[in-house]
């Protein structure tokens, strides 16, 4: 079974063409829309400038007077509007499509609880299904809030970015982060709790709140004794004895920080950053008490501090904190976008940026707030597009632009969590295209599982899917039993046309008994369009050699050792498609391999 | 200020639920199935070889000894991979049948079936994964085959051994013994008369459950002589009747007994045991040596091995010097105990006599063990 168990690595040139050509159709659908936008604002200055000259009027209107956007808002927004841009960028990555579920999905979840992994399970599920669509999908999305919350800085386009950041935040941090690993062991602030991606999700909740919950100190006071709070459970958590931070290193063995070093330190990266994570690695390992009683000590005063609430003492904190915390991201979480897969720069920038929004929302906060819509006076012979400012509309277009973006890359997403047949390009990346032929199919003489005789001439006028399958064999032929079995199940009811064959392929056991007993282990004994076909030894024999199937007797405990091949065969017995039914290492490749059947079959019964 | 406490207390207890866990409690250990037979055709013994830390590189191999002969051969069935493991089933004078358990995507046994001395195969399938434990499988000298499956149910056969229909199960046995509380089926074995007999796991201390079929039930032929609780890891047919080997927890000291009988009665010679050392474990059995009757038993800990063996009803248990280490098999051929040890594809056989001093490395095997062919 040459190939088997073989799975595409990250870097597989077809799966990364399909990437970037779904990147390109996307890009150019975006670019579309963004042209309409430009052309639909274009006309609507162009008529206003209309009216105005007609009307005498000044064009552009006198701009209304307004007051800024608070400072700390306007941090807060651009701040992580940056961040979404960055980690939509960081999702261009090539090794994104095949690397994600692999390096981070599952990797995120491994630690934690049965349920948290189930869940998780159905993101790696839609992903390793339609890895290029997903992966995709994830760059437009991020992409789209971000420059959602760049263009839009009042009113409630402003605030929809901030719920649209709360919403993809959440899915990110449930099936990307697995809950920021809460639930898991070694949970520390040092390394990413609790999820860099929830504090996107506080920034756009905070973004989504009214404009005038940003008048006065208050919600800063709540921001900072939040923080406050988080930094000295994270103290309490990181003291916690027998959780490995207080040893640095026992019995050569690193402790749990200097361990997580020395994994960030091995990320392939630019030799000098990976020098230092492991230096300050190295440092935890040999005074690995020390290091970690300057944290709990600094998490502890820094949490009371902001607990306190006074500004001079608020000041000093936030700068040690941004110290410290730049420190924590440079030398511990590694900047968090190395490797090819990573994500986003982990949550040592955002929780930064939060605290200073909040200090900001303190020390900078307005004293009062006009609506954000310009106030015209009222004027019944312009109409209502005549009075929108013209900033006003191109943020509008902007922000719908915007929109637009999140929608085109969600959307393929939506449709491949629903779609139940898997992209095809995943087994077509390791075993090869499908290769076309049209010669008549060998005939032969055998019998079914329940004894009954069957000829290729007994098969004309049905579309045939056939393999070979041992039915002892411990690895691939059950598994490409269940390929058979979910084609039969995906083709509905076409699959009346269909026969789903499998010809004995064991020197020793071929029984009608052994494939009897095969079936019922499969659950295939109740679908009737399943032949399994048996004769004599050298009967066999014939029939795999006019096939051209290689099967030989293993040693010493091996199975029977034959190809993994399929054959599609149109009604009139010409066999139309071989396959390499290699089923892979993955259930997404082997419900890829069902997919790229039913595509043959359907080909074959169109055609 | 009370919606913060409530908010950190809550916070503390999500992020103690995670990050201060416990690890679950150990599943008990399997019987062994490492095992050796000898019956008056010759001797067999079960060995897992390959890479033993990867599943699918580990690929157990049956070697038979005919008794015409003083040497070991590989007689491991072709056209199964075998790394899920082998019983072998013999009876002292008709086939010699081999099962495969399951592994993988496997979901039901391969049996084989030979009576040539495995020089050539006939195959047959169980419709059931077969239970691992070494006296799963028993056979007759006119053919007949009793296996157990899983489910806890003994199938039988009456030669063809693709068409078994089930003899009893764990259920059954369970309600017509009450005395013994059945826990689990452990073994099967013939006795003289070819009537079947069940070795289980009692749950009631005190007794050794060897069942036997009366009219329309079961009754427990099995010794009691014993305090703590009984598991029956070997039950095989001898020249004499029938031998085996159970292991007998005690609060938390272990004990292995050998008994004879005629398996037919509630008469038992015997019986005789020995305490198994704190922090030792029964590796592997061996059954059918000295003059039919004997008995050996490998212990293991770490890579230390012992060898604790008695010669038959009315013998005491003897420990020989200490084993190679590292043994993964002991076998008893007409008082020669062997002690196999297995180093990837390389098998060495080490002898121990009763006039020799020590163990010897008496034969050396290389197997070509199949890596890759089931990964």
């Amino acid at each position: 079974m040459p190939g088997m168990g073989h799975a595409p690595g990250a870097g597989n040139s077809t799966i990364i063409h399909d990437f970037h050509s779904s990147l390109g159709r996307q890009a150019a659908l975006i670019l579309v829309v963004l042209v309409l936008l430009f052309v639909a604002w274009n006309g609507l200055r162009s008529l206003q400038y209309r009216r105005a000259v007609a009307r005498g009027a000044q064009f552009p209107p006198p701009r209304p007077a307004t007051s800024p956007e608070p400072v700390a808002r306007r941090v807060l927004r651009l701040g992580f509007g940056a961040l979404w841009v960055i980690d939509g960028l960081l999702q261009l990555q090539q090794a994104m499509p095949l690397g994600m579920a692999s390096s981070v999905l599952r990797p995120s979840a491994a630690g934690s609880p049965e349920w948290v992994q189930r869940l998780v399970g159905f993101g790696v599920e839609v992903w390793t299904r339609h890895p290029t669509t997903a992966a995709a999908s994830a760059v437009w999305i991020q992409l789209g809030i971000g420059i959602f919350l760049l263009v839009a800085p009042r009113g409630r386009w402003s605030r929809l970015a901030g719920l649209g950041s709360v919403g993809w935040g959440l899915v990110v941090w449930v099936f990307g982060e697995a809950f920021g690993g809460l639930f898991a062991p070694g949970l520390t602030v040092l390394f990413g709790a609790p999820g860099g991606v929830l504090l996107y999700v506080v920034a756009g909740g905070l973004i989504a709140l009214p404009e005038r919950a940003w008048v006065g100190q208050r919600l800063g006071r709540v921001i900072c004794s939040a923080a406050g709070v988080f930094l000295l459970l994270m103290a309490v958590l990181q003291a916690w004895p027998g959780r490995g931070f207080w040893q640095g290193g026992s019995h050569s063995k690193p402790g749990t920080l200097a361990g997580m070093g020395q994994d960030m330190a091995a990320t392939p990266q630019p030799h000098f950053l990976s020098s230092a994570v492991a230096s300050f690695a190295s440092f935890d390992e040999a005074h690995g008490w020390a290091v970690n009683l300057f944290v709990v000590v600094a998490l502890a005063v820094t949490g009371l501090a902001l607990l306190s609430g006074r500004r001079r003492l608020l000041y000093s904190t936030v700068i040690a904190l941004v110290v410290l915390g730049l420190a924590d991201w440079v030398l511990i979480e590694d900047f968090g976008v190395f490797g090819g897969t990573g994500t986003d720069p982990n949550s040592m920038v955002p929780l930064l940026l939060l605290l200073v929004t909040g200090y900001l929302a303190i020390v900078r906060a307005p004293v009062a707030v006009d609506a954000a819509a310009p106030a015209v006076a009222a004027d019944p012979e312009r109409r209502w597009w005549e009075l929108l400012d013209s900033g006003y509309i191109g943020r509008v277009a902007a922000a719908v632009g915007a929109i637009a973006v999140v929608l085109i890359g969600s959307a393929p997403m939506v449709a491949a969590s629903v779609n139940s047949r898997t992209d095809t390009n995943l087994v077509e990346a390791i075993n090869g295209a499908p290769q076309a032929t049209a010669t008549s199919a060998p005939a032969f003489q055998l019998v079914d599982q329940r004894g009954q005789p069957v000829s290729m001439a007994d098969l004309r006028g049905y579309t045939v899917a056939m393999t070979f399958l041992d039915p002892v064999c411990t690895t691939d032929c059950p598994i490409i039993a269940q390929e058979f079995k979910a084609a039969n199940q995906l083709l509905g009811s076409s699959a009346r046309k269909v026969r789903f064959v499998a010809i004995a392929a064991n020197p020793q056991y071929h029984s009608v008994t052994a494939l009897d007993d095969f079936d019922r282990a499969e659950g295939l004994a109740s679908q009737s369009n399943w032949l399994y076909l048996t004769g004599s030894t050298s009967t066999l024999a014939t029939v795999l050699n006019s096939y051209g199937v290689a099967v030989s007797n293993g040693v010493a405990g091996s199975m029977t050792i034959h190809a993994d091949m399929a054959y599609v065969i149109d009604p009139s017995g010409v066999t139309r498609w071989i396959l390499d039914a290699d089923p892979g290492s993955s259930s997404a490749q082997q419900a890829s391999f069902s997919s790229l059947l039913v595509a043959e079959i359907d080909q074959v019964m169109h055609s | 200020m009370t919606r913060w406490v409530i908010a950190v207390v809550a916070l503390i207890g999500l992020t103690m639920s995670g990050g201060v866990g416990a690890a679950g409690a150990p599943s008990p250990s399997p019987v062994p199935l490492g095992a050796s037979t000898t019956t008056p055709t010759g001797s067999s013994v079960v060995l897992a070889m390959g890479h033993l830390d990867s599943p699918s590189n580990t690929f157990w191999e049956a070697f038979l000894e005919p008794t015409d002969s003083a040497s070991w051969g590989l007689h491991t069935p072709p056209g199964v991979a075998s790394n899920g493991g082998l019983v072998v089933g013999s009876s002292p004078s008709g086939p010699l049948t081999v099962g495969f358990l399951v592994s993988a995507d496997l979901k039901f046994s391969p049996v084989a079936e030979s009576t040539d001395g495995g020089a050539h195969w006939s195959p047959g399938e169980l419709p059931s994964p077969l239970a691992s434990a070494p006296d799963a499988l028993a056979v007759e000298p006119t053919g007949e085959t009793m296996a157990v499956v899983a489910g806890q149910r003994v199938l039988q056969t009456t030669g063809d051994l693709s068409a078994w229909t089930t003899l009893t199960s764990q259920r059954a046995l369970r309600s017509a013994v009450p005395s013994c509380g059945v826990l689990a089926i452990t073994a099967v074995a013939y006795n003289a008369a070819a009537q079947p007999l069940v070795g289980v796991s009692c749950s009631h201390p005190g007794q050794v459950g060897i069942l036997a079929p009366s009219i329309g039930s079961w009754h427990d032929l099995g010794p009691s002589f014993v305090s703590g609780t009984a598991s029956v890891i070997r039950l095989v047919p001898t020249v004499a009747g029938v031998a085996g080997l159970a292991q007998v927890r005690s609060g938390r000291a272990d004990t292995v007994v050998g008994f004879w009988g005629d398996g037919s009665s509630s008469q038992w010679s015997g019986p005789t045991s020995f305490p198994v050392p704190s922090g030792w474990r029964v590796t592997a059995t061996a059954t059918g040596g000295g003059a039919g009757q004997g008995l050996a038993v490998l212990l293991g800990s770490g890579s230390s091995r012992r060898v604790e063996v008695v010669a038959g009803p009315g013998s005491s248990w003897i420990m020989l010097p200490p084993a190679p280490r590292g043994a993964s098999g002991v076998s008893d051929v007409g008082g020669v105990i062997d002690t196999f040890v297995v180093t990837g594809s390389h098998l060495a056989v080490w002898t121990w006599t009763a006039d020799a001093a020590g163990w010897r490395r008496a034969a050396s095997i290389t197997v070509p063990v199949p890596y890759g062919s089931s990964s």
